[in-house]
């Protein structure tokens, strides 16, 4: 016997994803969904984000990691509410997951929350968390083919951070190449060229984010 | 390695529907899949292999239909390569483009008895 099914693989993603989206849009809030390969620099961009918006803007973080704590250890001594996941091995961070720590977090208080992928390029690409943007941080180390050999991402992705931009001249990253894979697989990305660790370029980074939450009720 | 992660939905739901049913065994499981997911065809039948042991499907196969990304060309209608030109038709060059396959994540059926 056969039966149709013609189903979505990750309808019961999709379905807790819209949960959380229904939660954070009733609350006011701004979810911002972060992915980078490891070592491109999410968390030390969201230290320095948190340090210079700060102020202006309740922030709460969600941070994903196939293990330890460090991250939230690390965003934790700036005094904003953190939630470690642990993903204990998966690739990626699915909506389920960010449902149990959206439990945890005071989510009245916070009108921007910032969900750290786990690093990787490829599996969270698939998996919608219910956020309202997905930002994707590449660094100049890492190349500029980057954008073509893994599209999907670049091409979900509101906005582009190109990070360790302080490293351009001690790099082959050709940034014409760059610009132009970037305008053939997603035209209407909004790219910020940055040093977190120096704070170059930072500042239209935080209006930028400063005019995305102003769009949600609670600000 | 998001493929452990699609062979258990897989699963899950192929049991779900099998039970709702009243199927006692699935012999295949049919899906397709875009080539924008990045699915690795080995590690998803990996996955399976590992995966199934213990459920309705334990004996059964997965048959994997993948689908090239294939973008379309609002102006002239050309059909194209999306990893290839991504949104710029490479006949008339215009950006009034659209992926139209690829992004496939799909159950299409089961068979058990």
């Amino acid at each position: 016997m056969q039966i149709n099914i013609f189903a979505d693989i990750l309808k019961a993603n999709t379905e807790s994803a819209r949960e959380n989206r229904r939660l954070l849009a009733g609350k006011g809030l701004t979810a911002l969904n972060l992915i980078s390969s490891p070592g491109a620099g999410k968390t030390t961009l969201l230290e320095e984000t948190i340090k210079r918006a700060g102020a202006d803007i309740s922030i709460g973080v969600i941070e994903g990691d196939v293990q330890t704590a460090r991250d939230a250890e690390r965003i934790g001594k700036l005094g904003v509410p953190v939630i470690q996941l642990n993903t204990q091995g998966a690739c990626h961070l699915d909506a389920a997951m960010v449902a149990e720590a959206l439990k945890e977090l005071p989510l009245e208080k916070i009108q921007l929350l910032f969900i750290e992928n786990v690093g990787n390029l490829i599996c969270p690409a698939a998996f919608e968390l219910g956020e309202d943007g997905k930002i994707v941080i590449l660094s100049v180390p890492e190349g500029s083919d980057k954008v073509a050999k893994y599209p999907a991402i670049f091409e979900k992705a509101e906005v582009c951070i190109l990070n360790k931009i302080d490293l351009l001249e001690y790099t082959d990253f050709n940034r014409e190449k760059f610009y132009q894979d970037m305008n053939k697989i997603n035209p209407e990305i909004t790219v910020f060229e940055m040093s977190a660790s120096t704070g170059e370029g930072m500042e239209s980074w935080i209006c930028w984010l400063k005019r995305k939450t102003q769009d949600s009720p609670k600000a | 390695m998001h493929e452990l992660a699609f062979t258990q939905q897989i699963l899950w739901q192929a049991e779900e529907a099998a039970g709702a049913y009243g199927l006692k065994k699935i012999n295949e499981i049919k899906v397709v899949l875009g080539e924008l997911l990045y699915i690795m065809p080995e590690a998803l039948d990996f996955s399976f292999h590992v995966l199934k042991k213990g459920t309705m499907a334990e004996e059964a196969r997965l048959l994997a239909e993948y689908r090239k990304a294939l973008a379309q060309c609002d102006a002239c209608s050309n059909r194209y390569s999306w990893l290839e030109y991504g949104y710029h038709c490479p006949k008339c060059k215009s950006q009034e483009t659209r992926i139209i396959q690829g992004m496939e994540m799909i159950i299409e059926y089961l068979e058990g008895e």
